[in-house]
Protein backbone atom coordinates (compact mmCIF):
# COMPACT_ATOMS: atom_id res chain seq x y z
CA UNK A 1 0.00 0.00 0.00
CA UNK A 2 1.76 3.28 -0.94
CA UNK A 3 1.00 6.49 0.48
CA UNK A 4 0.34 8.29 -2.88
CA UNK A 5 -2.82 6.04 -3.52
CA UNK A 6 -6.48 6.06 -2.96
CA UNK A 7 -5.80 2.15 -1.12
CA UNK A 8 -4.30 4.28 1.42
CA UNK A 9 -6.17 7.37 1.59
CA UNK A 10 -9.46 5.19 1.93
CA UNK A 11 -7.21 3.06 4.65
CA UNK A 12 -6.41 6.62 6.38
CA UNK A 13 -9.62 8.01 6.48
CA UNK A 14 -10.75 4.36 8.36
CA UNK A 15 -7.97 4.46 10.60
CA UNK A 16 -8.05 8.21 11.21
CA UNK A 17 -12.16 7.51 12.21
CA UNK A 18 -11.25 4.50 14.28
CA UNK A 19 -8.47 6.11 16.44
CA UNK A 20 -9.87 9.22 17.48
CA UNK A 21 -13.29 7.34 18.34
CA UNK A 22 -11.72 5.20 20.69
CA UNK A 23 -9.20 7.47 22.12
CA UNK A 24 -10.91 8.14 25.61
CA UNK A 25 -8.91 4.53 26.19
CA UNK A 26 -5.21 5.21 24.95
CA UNK A 27 -4.83 1.59 25.39
CA UNK A 28 -7.50 0.77 22.86
CA UNK A 29 -5.96 3.25 20.49
CA UNK A 30 -2.69 1.98 20.43
CA UNK A 31 -4.14 -1.83 19.85
CA UNK A 32 -6.24 -0.12 16.58
CA UNK A 33 -3.14 1.70 15.68
CA UNK A 34 -1.19 -1.22 15.71
CA UNK A 35 -3.92 -3.67 14.07
CA UNK A 36 -4.06 -0.86 11.56
CA UNK A 37 -0.26 -1.45 10.58
CA UNK A 38 -0.31 -5.01 10.57
CA UNK A 39 -2.92 -4.28 7.99
CA UNK A 40 -0.74 -1.88 6.31
CA UNK A 41 2.12 -4.16 6.16
CA UNK A 42 0.45 -7.41 4.97
CA UNK A 43 -1.40 -5.65 1.59
CA UNK A 44 2.20 -6.59 0.94
CA UNK A 45 2.81 -9.84 2.36
CA UNK A 46 0.70 -11.47 5.18
CA UNK A 47 3.64 -13.67 6.16
CA UNK A 48 6.42 -10.83 7.06
CA UNK A 49 3.83 -10.01 10.09
CA UNK A 50 4.75 -12.54 11.71
CA UNK A 51 8.08 -11.37 10.91
CA UNK A 52 7.60 -8.30 12.51
CA UNK A 53 5.61 -9.47 15.87
CA UNK A 54 8.85 -12.04 15.95
CA UNK A 55 11.43 -9.17 16.20
CA UNK A 56 9.18 -7.15 18.15
CA UNK A 57 8.92 -9.64 21.23
CA UNK A 58 12.88 -10.39 20.23
CA UNK A 59 13.13 -6.81 21.57
CA UNK A 60 10.83 -6.88 24.22
CA UNK A 61 11.83 -9.52 26.06
CA UNK A 62 15.31 -9.00 25.85
CA UNK A 63 14.80 -5.24 27.06
CA UNK A 64 12.61 -6.59 29.45
CA UNK A 65 15.38 -8.99 31.17
CA UNK A 66 18.49 -6.32 30.84
CA UNK A 67 16.17 -3.66 32.47
CA UNK A 68 15.05 -6.04 35.48
CA UNK A 69 18.94 -8.21 35.93
CA UNK A 70 20.40 -7.15 38.58
CA UNK A 71 24.32 -7.56 37.39
CA UNK A 72 25.65 -6.00 34.52
CA UNK A 73 27.07 -9.16 33.06
CA UNK A 74 23.92 -10.72 32.53
CA UNK A 75 22.66 -7.87 30.99
CA UNK A 76 25.61 -7.29 28.55
CA UNK A 77 25.16 -11.22 27.20
CA UNK A 78 21.22 -10.16 27.03
CA UNK A 79 22.13 -6.88 24.99
CA UNK A 80 24.50 -9.25 23.23
CA UNK A 81 22.11 -12.02 22.36
CA UNK A 82 19.33 -9.58 21.57
CA UNK A 83 21.85 -7.42 18.69
CA UNK A 84 22.87 -10.93 17.23
CA UNK A 85 19.19 -11.80 16.92
CA UNK A 86 17.95 -8.53 15.26
CA UNK A 87 21.70 -8.86 12.89
CA UNK A 88 20.51 -12.66 12.00
CA UNK A 89 17.10 -11.50 10.92
CA UNK A 90 18.89 -8.67 8.71
CA UNK A 91 21.37 -10.53 7.57
CA UNK A 92 19.22 -13.93 6.78
CA UNK A 93 16.90 -11.95 4.59
CA UNK A 94 19.17 -9.35 3.09
CA UNK A 95 22.72 -11.00 3.18
CA UNK A 96 22.31 -14.73 2.97
CA UNK A 97 21.85 -15.06 -0.98
CA UNK A 98 24.65 -12.55 -1.62
CA UNK A 99 27.32 -13.50 0.87
CA UNK A 100 27.04 -17.19 -0.41
CA UNK A 101 27.59 -16.40 -3.73
CA UNK A 102 30.83 -14.06 -3.03
CA UNK A 103 31.87 -17.56 -1.36
CA UNK A 104 30.92 -19.81 -4.27
CA UNK A 105 32.70 -17.02 -6.83
CA UNK A 106 35.69 -17.57 -4.39
CA UNK A 107 35.58 -20.99 -4.33
CA UNK A 108 34.98 -21.56 -8.46
CA UNK A 109 38.53 -19.44 -7.91
CA UNK A 110 40.30 -21.66 -5.84
CA UNK A 111 39.19 -24.34 -8.00
CA UNK A 112 36.55 -25.72 -5.48
CA UNK A 113 33.34 -24.82 -7.51
CA UNK A 114 30.25 -26.22 -5.59
CA UNK A 115 26.05 -25.66 -6.22
CA UNK A 116 25.85 -23.36 -3.50
CA UNK A 117 22.34 -23.27 -1.85
CA UNK A 118 20.91 -20.14 -2.89
CA UNK A 119 16.96 -19.52 -1.65
CA UNK A 120 16.12 -16.81 -3.45
CA UNK A 121 15.02 -14.90 -0.65
CA UNK A 122 11.93 -12.63 -0.90
CA UNK A 123 13.59 -9.26 1.17
CA UNK A 124 10.44 -8.28 3.61
CA UNK A 125 9.80 -4.47 2.93
CA UNK A 126 11.36 -2.11 5.34
CA UNK A 127 13.25 -5.03 7.23
CA UNK A 128 16.60 -2.54 7.80
CA UNK A 129 14.29 0.12 9.12
CA UNK A 130 12.72 -2.10 11.69
CA UNK A 131 15.81 -4.19 12.89
CA UNK A 132 17.85 -0.72 13.25
CA UNK A 133 15.03 0.24 15.36
CA UNK A 134 14.64 -2.47 17.28
CA UNK A 135 18.47 -2.41 17.94
CA UNK A 136 18.92 1.35 18.72
CA UNK A 137 15.74 0.53 21.63
CA UNK A 138 17.77 -2.52 23.34
CA UNK A 139 21.02 -0.46 23.31
CA UNK A 140 19.32 2.68 24.86
CA UNK A 141 18.06 0.27 27.51
CA UNK A 142 21.14 -1.65 28.10
CA UNK A 143 22.52 2.02 28.30
CA UNK A 144 20.25 3.21 30.81
CA UNK A 145 18.69 5.81 28.65
CA UNK A 146 15.48 4.56 28.76
CA UNK A 147 13.23 2.28 30.71
CA UNK A 148 11.89 -0.75 29.14
CA UNK A 149 8.57 -0.63 27.57
CA UNK A 150 4.92 -2.87 27.73
CA UNK A 151 4.52 -5.20 25.04
CA UNK A 152 2.42 -3.40 23.47
CA UNK A 153 4.33 -0.15 22.59
CA UNK A 154 7.03 -2.17 21.55
CA UNK A 155 5.07 -3.58 19.09
CA UNK A 156 3.56 -0.44 18.12
CA UNK A 157 6.61 1.33 18.47
CA UNK A 158 8.35 -1.42 15.16
CA UNK A 159 4.75 -1.35 13.84
CA UNK A 160 3.55 2.07 13.49
CA UNK A 161 2.44 2.29 9.97
CA UNK A 162 3.88 5.86 8.91
CA UNK A 163 7.44 4.80 9.83
CA UNK A 164 7.23 1.49 9.43
CA UNK A 165 8.91 1.30 5.45
CA UNK A 166 10.98 3.49 4.59
CA UNK A 167 11.26 5.24 8.45
CA UNK A 168 12.33 8.05 9.25
CA UNK A 169 13.93 5.15 12.04
CA UNK A 170 12.18 6.53 15.34
CA UNK A 171 14.08 5.46 18.71
CA UNK A 172 12.43 4.64 21.35
CA UNK A 173 13.39 7.17 23.27
CA UNK A 174 11.17 9.68 20.72
CA UNK A 175 7.68 7.81 20.85
CA UNK A 176 7.81 5.31 24.00
CA UNK A 177 7.04 8.72 26.32
CA UNK A 178 4.28 9.45 23.61
CA UNK A 179 2.74 6.51 24.30
CA UNK A 180 2.12 6.83 26.97
CA UNK A 181 -0.83 9.25 26.96
CA UNK A 182 -3.41 9.81 24.55
CA UNK A 183 -1.68 12.61 22.27
CA UNK A 184 -3.63 16.17 22.23
CA UNK A 185 -3.58 17.16 18.59
CA UNK A 186 -3.74 21.21 18.30
CA UNK A 187 -3.72 23.72 15.16
CA UNK A 188 -0.02 23.69 14.40
CA UNK A 189 1.03 20.26 14.16
CA UNK A 190 -2.14 19.30 11.89
CA UNK A 191 -1.38 22.40 10.20
CA UNK A 192 2.48 21.10 9.33
CA UNK A 193 1.19 17.88 8.83
CA UNK A 194 -1.19 18.40 6.16
CA UNK A 195 1.38 21.03 4.50
CA UNK A 196 3.80 17.99 4.65
CA UNK A 197 1.61 15.53 3.01
CA UNK A 198 0.38 17.17 -0.12
CA UNK A 199 4.09 18.53 0.02
CA UNK A 200 5.06 15.15 -0.32
CA UNK A 201 2.36 14.18 -2.94
CA UNK A 202 4.26 16.79 -5.43
CA UNK A 203 7.47 15.73 -4.80
CA UNK A 204 6.93 12.17 -5.27
CA UNK A 205 4.00 12.24 -7.69
CA UNK A 206 5.06 15.05 -9.90
CA UNK A 207 8.36 15.48 -9.46
CA UNK A 208 10.04 11.79 -8.82
CA UNK A 209 8.01 9.93 -10.81
CA UNK A 210 8.25 12.12 -14.36
CA UNK A 211 12.14 12.55 -13.89
CA UNK A 212 12.12 8.65 -13.20
CA UNK A 213 9.64 7.17 -15.88
CA UNK A 214 11.21 9.71 -18.81
CA UNK A 215 15.02 10.39 -17.89
CA UNK A 216 16.46 8.43 -15.22
CA UNK A 217 15.22 5.12 -15.71
CA UNK A 218 15.66 4.74 -19.91
CA UNK A 219 19.56 6.49 -19.40
CA UNK A 220 20.54 4.21 -16.72
CA UNK A 221 19.01 0.88 -18.56
CA UNK A 222 21.26 1.62 -21.34
CA UNK A 223 24.02 4.21 -21.39
CA UNK A 224 25.83 3.47 -23.93
CA UNK A 225 22.86 4.15 -26.28
CA UNK A 226 22.94 7.78 -25.14
CA UNK A 227 24.78 11.08 -25.57
CA UNK A 228 27.22 12.35 -22.96
CA UNK A 229 24.77 15.15 -22.09
CA UNK A 230 21.95 12.62 -21.51
CA UNK A 231 24.13 11.00 -19.15
CA UNK A 232 24.78 13.93 -17.48
CA UNK A 233 21.61 15.39 -17.18
CA UNK A 234 20.34 11.82 -16.04
CA UNK A 235 22.55 11.94 -13.39
CA UNK A 236 21.18 15.18 -11.95
CA UNK A 237 18.40 13.78 -12.61
CA UNK A 238 18.49 10.89 -9.66
CA UNK A 239 19.80 13.28 -7.50
CA UNK A 240 16.77 15.03 -7.50
CA UNK A 241 14.79 12.28 -8.49
CA UNK A 242 16.31 10.35 -4.85
CA UNK A 243 15.81 13.81 -2.93
CA UNK A 244 12.14 13.88 -4.04
CA UNK A 245 11.19 10.22 -3.40
CA UNK A 246 12.52 9.57 -0.05
CA UNK A 247 12.20 13.36 1.25
CA UNK A 248 8.73 12.66 0.22
CA UNK A 249 8.10 9.58 1.92
CA UNK A 250 9.64 11.01 5.24
CA UNK A 251 7.31 13.84 5.30
CA UNK A 252 4.37 12.06 4.77
CA UNK A 253 5.47 10.01 7.80
CA UNK A 254 6.03 13.13 9.67
CA UNK A 255 2.73 14.67 8.11
CA UNK A 256 0.67 11.64 8.86
CA UNK A 257 2.13 10.89 12.12
CA UNK A 258 0.93 14.19 13.39
CA UNK A 259 -2.58 13.80 12.23
CA UNK A 260 -3.16 10.73 14.61
CA UNK A 261 -1.43 13.18 17.57
CA UNK A 262 2.72 11.76 17.74
CA UNK A 263 5.77 14.06 16.65
CA UNK A 264 8.34 12.25 14.55
CA UNK A 265 12.28 13.65 13.79
CA UNK A 266 13.28 15.78 10.81
CA UNK A 267 14.97 13.78 8.26
CA UNK A 268 15.59 15.88 5.61
CA UNK A 269 17.49 19.34 6.14
CA UNK A 270 18.16 20.69 2.28
CA UNK A 271 20.84 18.11 1.78
CA UNK A 272 21.97 19.44 -1.77
CA UNK A 273 23.10 22.89 0.34
CA UNK A 274 25.57 20.88 2.04
CA UNK A 275 29.29 22.32 2.14
CA UNK A 276 31.06 19.62 2.76
CA UNK A 277 30.11 15.90 2.96
CA UNK A 278 30.21 15.97 6.64
CA UNK A 279 27.67 18.41 5.95
CA UNK A 280 25.78 16.55 3.76
CA UNK A 281 25.25 14.06 6.34
CA UNK A 282 23.72 15.95 8.68
CA UNK A 283 21.50 16.93 6.37
CA UNK A 284 20.14 13.74 4.19
CA UNK A 285 18.86 10.82 5.84
CA UNK A 286 19.39 12.33 9.81
CA UNK A 287 17.71 9.35 11.78
CA UNK A 288 20.38 6.76 9.44
CA UNK A 289 23.18 9.25 9.93
CA UNK A 290 22.64 10.12 13.59
CA UNK A 291 21.57 6.35 14.16
CA UNK A 292 25.07 5.55 12.84
CA UNK A 293 26.71 7.77 14.97
CA UNK A 294 25.24 7.16 18.03
CA UNK A 295 25.32 3.40 17.58
CA UNK A 296 27.85 2.61 15.36
CA UNK A 297 30.78 5.25 15.27
CA UNK A 298 31.08 6.10 19.16
CA UNK A 299 30.59 2.41 19.46
CA UNK A 300 33.94 2.00 17.39
CA UNK A 301 35.89 4.34 19.42
CA UNK A 302 34.65 7.55 17.10
CA UNK A 303 37.16 10.09 17.84
CA UNK A 304 39.04 9.07 20.47
CA UNK A 305 42.40 7.19 19.96
CA UNK A 306 43.79 9.36 17.82
CA UNK A 307 43.54 10.07 14.35
CA UNK A 308 44.25 7.05 12.12
CA UNK A 309 41.50 5.15 14.34
CA UNK A 310 38.94 8.26 14.25
CA UNK A 311 39.69 7.74 10.07
CA UNK A 312 39.38 3.84 10.37
CA UNK A 313 35.96 4.93 12.40
CA UNK A 314 34.70 7.22 9.33
CA UNK A 315 35.46 4.95 6.85
CA UNK A 316 33.96 1.63 8.87
CA UNK A 317 30.88 3.48 9.72
CA UNK A 318 30.31 4.81 5.91
CA UNK A 319 31.00 0.99 4.39
CA UNK A 320 28.58 -0.14 6.80
CA UNK A 321 26.17 2.41 6.14
CA UNK A 322 26.34 1.85 2.48
CA UNK A 323 25.87 -2.20 2.94
CA UNK A 324 22.95 -1.19 5.23
CA UNK A 325 21.41 0.32 1.50
CA UNK A 326 21.72 -3.38 0.12
CA UNK A 327 23.75 -6.50 -0.47
CA UNK A 328 25.36 -5.13 -3.81
CA UNK A 329 28.96 -4.21 -4.27
CA UNK A 330 28.13 -0.68 -5.57
CA UNK A 331 26.48 0.13 -2.22
CA UNK A 332 29.64 -0.69 -0.42
CA UNK A 333 31.65 1.81 -3.18
CA UNK A 334 28.92 4.37 -2.78
CA UNK A 335 29.74 4.11 0.93
CA UNK A 336 33.06 3.69 0.83
CA UNK A 337 32.94 6.86 -1.16
CA UNK A 338 31.41 8.93 1.03
CA UNK A 339 33.81 7.59 3.97
CA UNK A 340 36.61 8.46 1.73
CA UNK A 341 35.76 12.38 0.90
CA UNK A 342 34.63 12.26 5.19
CA UNK A 343 38.46 11.23 5.63
CA UNK A 344 40.11 13.82 3.23
CA UNK A 345 37.90 16.13 4.99
CA UNK A 346 39.19 15.30 8.36
CA UNK A 347 42.45 15.32 7.72
CA UNK A 348 42.17 18.62 5.87
CA UNK A 349 40.52 20.52 8.55
CA UNK A 350 43.56 18.97 11.27
CA UNK A 351 46.28 20.34 8.60
CA UNK A 352 45.03 23.78 9.19
CA UNK A 353 44.35 24.02 5.46
CA UNK A 354 41.73 27.05 4.93
CA UNK A 355 38.38 26.27 3.94
CA UNK A 356 37.10 26.60 0.31
CA UNK A 357 34.68 29.51 -0.64
CA UNK A 358 31.09 28.45 0.11
CA UNK A 359 29.45 28.50 -3.08
CA UNK A 360 32.92 26.41 -4.62
CA UNK A 361 32.21 23.69 -1.30
CA UNK A 362 28.67 23.20 -2.28
CA UNK A 363 29.59 22.89 -6.08
CA UNK A 364 32.03 20.43 -5.08
CA UNK A 365 29.90 18.39 -2.59
CA UNK A 366 27.18 18.16 -4.57
CA UNK A 367 29.12 16.83 -7.71
CA UNK A 368 31.12 14.11 -5.00
CA UNK A 369 27.26 12.69 -4.15
CA UNK A 370 26.05 13.19 -8.12
CA UNK A 371 29.16 10.81 -8.43
CA UNK A 372 28.28 8.22 -5.71
CA UNK A 373 24.41 8.41 -6.98
CA UNK A 374 25.49 6.71 -9.62
CA UNK A 375 27.06 3.87 -7.87
CA UNK A 376 23.84 3.54 -6.07
CA UNK A 377 21.82 3.58 -9.15
CA UNK A 378 23.87 1.43 -11.32
CA UNK A 379 22.69 -2.27 -11.26
CA UNK A 380 26.07 -3.00 -11.35
CA UNK A 381 29.73 -1.78 -10.85
CA UNK A 382 30.45 -2.44 -14.69
CA UNK A 383 27.16 -0.98 -15.44
CA UNK A 384 28.80 2.66 -13.34
CA UNK A 385 32.31 2.39 -14.84
CA UNK A 386 30.12 2.09 -18.17
CA UNK A 387 28.18 5.29 -17.41
CA UNK A 388 30.79 7.36 -16.37
CA UNK A 389 33.16 6.43 -19.51
CA UNK A 390 29.79 7.54 -21.29
CA UNK A 391 29.79 10.78 -19.73
CA UNK A 392 33.82 11.32 -20.80
CA UNK A 393 32.85 10.28 -24.51
CA UNK A 394 32.09 14.21 -24.36
CA UNK A 395 28.95 13.51 -27.22
CA UNK A 396 26.65 16.55 -26.34
CA UNK A 397 23.68 15.94 -28.44
CA UNK A 398 20.57 15.91 -26.46
CA UNK A 399 18.39 12.57 -27.06
CA UNK A 400 16.14 12.79 -23.79
CA UNK A 401 15.80 15.97 -21.66
CA UNK A 402 12.49 18.22 -22.65
CA UNK A 403 11.79 21.63 -21.26
CA UNK A 404 9.59 20.23 -18.52
CA UNK A 405 12.16 17.98 -17.37
CA UNK A 406 14.90 20.19 -17.38
CA UNK A 407 12.68 22.54 -15.21
CA UNK A 408 11.54 20.11 -12.77
CA UNK A 409 15.79 19.52 -12.22
CA UNK A 410 16.12 22.84 -11.49
CA UNK A 411 13.00 23.34 -9.52
CA UNK A 412 14.28 20.08 -7.42
CA UNK A 413 17.72 22.04 -6.68
CA UNK A 414 15.76 25.45 -6.07
CA UNK A 415 13.89 23.29 -3.09
CA UNK A 416 17.00 23.45 -1.49
CA UNK A 417 17.77 27.18 -1.41
CA UNK A 418 14.63 28.67 -0.53
CA UNK A 419 14.57 29.71 3.27
CA UNK A 420 14.93 26.79 5.60
CA UNK A 421 12.11 27.89 7.82
CA UNK A 422 9.59 28.67 4.67
CA UNK A 423 7.23 25.10 5.18
CA UNK A 424 6.91 25.72 8.56
CA UNK A 425 6.01 30.27 8.08
CA UNK A 426 3.24 28.51 5.85
CA UNK A 427 1.90 26.70 8.20
CA UNK A 428 1.40 29.57 11.08
CA UNK A 429 -0.47 31.23 8.53
CA UNK A 430 -2.73 28.02 7.89
CA UNK A 431 -3.69 26.96 11.57
CA UNK A 432 -5.27 30.75 11.19
CA UNK A 433 -8.04 29.50 8.10
CA UNK A 434 -11.15 28.35 8.86
CA UNK A 435 -11.30 24.10 9.04
CA UNK A 436 -13.79 24.31 5.51
CA UNK A 437 -11.33 26.55 3.69
CA UNK A 438 -8.04 24.79 4.52
CA UNK A 439 -10.09 21.77 3.57
CA UNK A 440 -10.47 23.36 -0.08
CA UNK A 441 -6.89 23.98 -0.05
CA UNK A 442 -5.93 20.65 0.40
CA UNK A 443 -8.14 19.22 -2.10
CA UNK A 444 -7.28 21.58 -4.40
CA UNK A 445 -3.26 20.85 -4.05
CA UNK A 446 -4.19 17.19 -4.17
CA UNK A 447 -6.64 17.38 -7.41
CA UNK A 448 -3.53 19.65 -9.43
CA UNK A 449 -1.55 16.60 -7.82
CA UNK A 450 -3.47 14.45 -9.32
CA UNK A 451 -3.67 15.83 -12.65
CA UNK A 452 0.14 15.91 -13.44
CA UNK A 453 1.03 12.82 -11.50
CA UNK A 454 2.42 9.94 -13.87
CA UNK A 455 -0.04 7.49 -14.77
CA UNK A 456 0.33 4.78 -11.92
CA UNK A 457 3.14 5.37 -8.93
CA UNK A 458 5.93 3.76 -8.65
CA UNK A 459 7.20 2.14 -5.70
CA UNK A 460 9.41 4.46 -3.00
CA UNK A 461 13.23 3.82 -4.00
CA UNK A 462 13.92 3.24 0.14
CA UNK A 463 11.20 0.29 -0.17
CA UNK A 464 13.69 -1.91 -1.48
CA UNK A 465 15.79 -1.41 1.86
CA UNK B 1 26.96 9.80 23.64
CA UNK B 2 25.31 12.68 22.73
CA UNK B 3 22.42 13.45 23.81
CA UNK B 4 19.30 12.47 21.77
CA UNK B 5 16.78 15.67 20.99
CA UNK B 6 13.98 14.97 19.34
CA UNK B 7 13.52 17.97 16.28
CA UNK B 8 10.19 17.68 14.89
CA UNK B 9 9.23 19.34 11.57
CA UNK B 10 5.48 19.74 12.99
CA UNK B 11 6.86 21.85 16.42
CA UNK B 12 6.26 25.41 15.50
CA UNK B 13 7.80 28.59 16.47
CA UNK B 14 5.98 30.29 18.89
CA UNK B 15 2.77 29.38 21.30
CA UNK B 16 0.34 26.66 19.54
CA UNK B 17 -2.94 27.23 19.33
CA UNK B 18 -4.42 25.17 21.21
CA UNK B 19 -8.44 26.29 20.10
CA UNK B 20 -11.27 25.01 21.32
CA UNK B 21 -11.68 21.99 19.36
CA UNK B 22 -8.26 21.03 17.63
CA UNK B 23 -9.38 17.62 16.41
CA UNK B 24 -13.03 18.79 15.45
CA UNK B 25 -11.20 21.17 12.71
CA UNK B 26 -8.90 18.94 12.24
CA UNK B 27 -12.14 16.10 11.02
CA UNK B 28 -13.96 18.90 8.95
CA UNK B 29 -10.60 19.97 6.97
CA UNK B 30 -10.07 16.35 6.35
CA UNK B 31 -13.87 15.92 5.50
CA UNK B 32 -14.10 18.72 3.25
CA UNK B 33 -11.40 17.91 1.43
CA UNK B 34 -12.52 14.31 0.91
CA UNK B 35 -15.52 15.56 0.06
CA UNK B 36 -14.57 18.22 -2.56
CA UNK B 37 -12.24 15.21 -3.97
CA UNK B 38 -14.83 12.76 -4.98
CA UNK B 39 -16.82 15.39 -6.76
CA UNK B 40 -14.14 17.09 -8.41
CA UNK B 41 -11.80 14.28 -9.03
CA UNK B 42 -14.68 11.66 -9.81
CA UNK B 43 -12.51 10.03 -12.73
CA UNK B 44 -9.97 8.82 -10.10
CA UNK B 45 -12.51 7.34 -7.82
CA UNK B 46 -13.65 5.49 -10.98
CA UNK B 47 -10.40 4.33 -12.14
CA UNK B 48 -9.20 2.89 -9.04
CA UNK B 49 -12.01 0.62 -8.84
CA UNK B 50 -12.16 -0.41 -12.57
CA UNK B 51 -8.68 -1.55 -11.02
CA UNK B 52 -9.53 -4.01 -8.93
CA UNK B 53 -9.85 -7.89 -9.34
CA UNK B 54 -13.36 -8.57 -11.11
CA UNK B 55 -15.94 -9.70 -9.35
CA UNK B 56 -19.94 -9.16 -9.68
CA UNK B 57 -19.67 -7.16 -6.23
CA UNK B 58 -16.48 -5.22 -8.25
CA UNK B 59 -18.97 -4.92 -11.32
CA UNK B 60 -21.58 -3.35 -9.12
CA UNK B 61 -19.37 -0.76 -7.74
CA UNK B 62 -18.37 0.07 -11.03
CA UNK B 63 -20.85 0.80 -12.81
CA UNK B 64 -21.68 3.16 -9.64
CA UNK B 65 -18.74 4.90 -9.96
CA UNK B 66 -18.77 5.47 -13.40
CA UNK B 67 -22.69 6.82 -13.31
CA UNK B 68 -20.85 9.14 -10.60
CA UNK B 69 -18.34 9.80 -12.64
CA UNK B 70 -20.46 10.80 -15.87
CA UNK B 71 -23.10 13.22 -13.58
CA UNK B 72 -19.76 14.69 -12.47
CA UNK B 73 -18.38 15.75 -15.63
CA UNK B 74 -21.83 16.60 -16.83
CA UNK B 75 -22.00 18.77 -13.94
CA UNK B 76 -18.61 20.39 -14.78
CA UNK B 77 -17.29 19.79 -11.32
CA UNK B 78 -14.03 17.59 -13.19
CA UNK B 79 -13.53 20.02 -15.68
CA UNK B 80 -10.88 21.95 -13.68
CA UNK B 81 -8.83 18.26 -13.35
CA UNK B 82 -9.37 18.15 -16.87
CA UNK B 83 -7.62 20.98 -17.80
CA UNK B 84 -4.89 21.02 -16.01
CA UNK B 85 -4.47 17.48 -17.44
CA UNK B 86 -4.49 18.82 -20.84
CA UNK B 87 -1.79 21.55 -19.49
CA UNK B 88 0.22 19.10 -18.41
CA UNK B 89 0.49 16.65 -20.95
CA UNK B 90 0.91 19.44 -23.38
CA UNK B 91 4.01 20.29 -21.59
CA UNK B 92 5.41 16.88 -21.75
CA UNK B 93 4.92 17.02 -24.92
CA UNK B 94 7.39 20.50 -25.30
CA UNK B 95 10.59 19.89 -26.90
CA UNK B 96 13.51 22.17 -27.38
CA UNK B 97 13.29 23.85 -31.02
CA UNK B 98 12.74 21.33 -33.46
CA UNK B 99 13.82 18.55 -31.59
CA UNK B 100 11.45 15.12 -32.32
CA UNK B 101 9.07 13.81 -29.51
CA UNK B 102 10.44 10.73 -27.62
CA UNK B 103 10.02 7.65 -29.11
CA UNK B 104 9.33 9.17 -32.84
CA UNK B 105 13.32 9.34 -33.98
Amino acid sequence: MLFPTLDFGLFFLVAFTLVWAVSASNEWRKILLLLASWVFYGAWDWRFVALLIASAFINWGSARIIYEADDRRTQKLVAAVGIVANLGILGFFKYYDFFLEQLGALLAGWGFGRDLPLLQIVLPVGVSFFTFQGMSYLIDVYRGRIRAGSLLDITLLMSFFPHLVAGPIVRGADLLPQFRHTPKLNRDMVAMGLLLIVWGLFKKAVVASELSVNLVDPVFFDPSAHSSLDLLLAAYGYAVQIYCDFSAYSDMAVGIAALFGYRFPRNFDQPYRAASMQDFWRRWHISLSSWLRDYLYIGLGGNRGGLAMQCRNILLTMLLGGFWHGAKWTFLIWGGLHGLVQVVETLWRRAGLPGLPRLLAILITFHIVTLGWIFFRAESFDAAIAYLGGLGALDWTNGMTTPLLGALILLGMLFHFTPPALPQRIALGLRLLPAPLLGLLVAGTILLVDAMRFEGVAPFIYYQF
Amino acid sequence: MRDHELSSPVDLPGEPIEGSDPLGWTVITIGVAALVLLFANAGTLSAWVDEKPPTPFQQQVSEQANRWTALMDMAGFTTPRRTLHEAWKRAQAARFGEEAPAGTQ
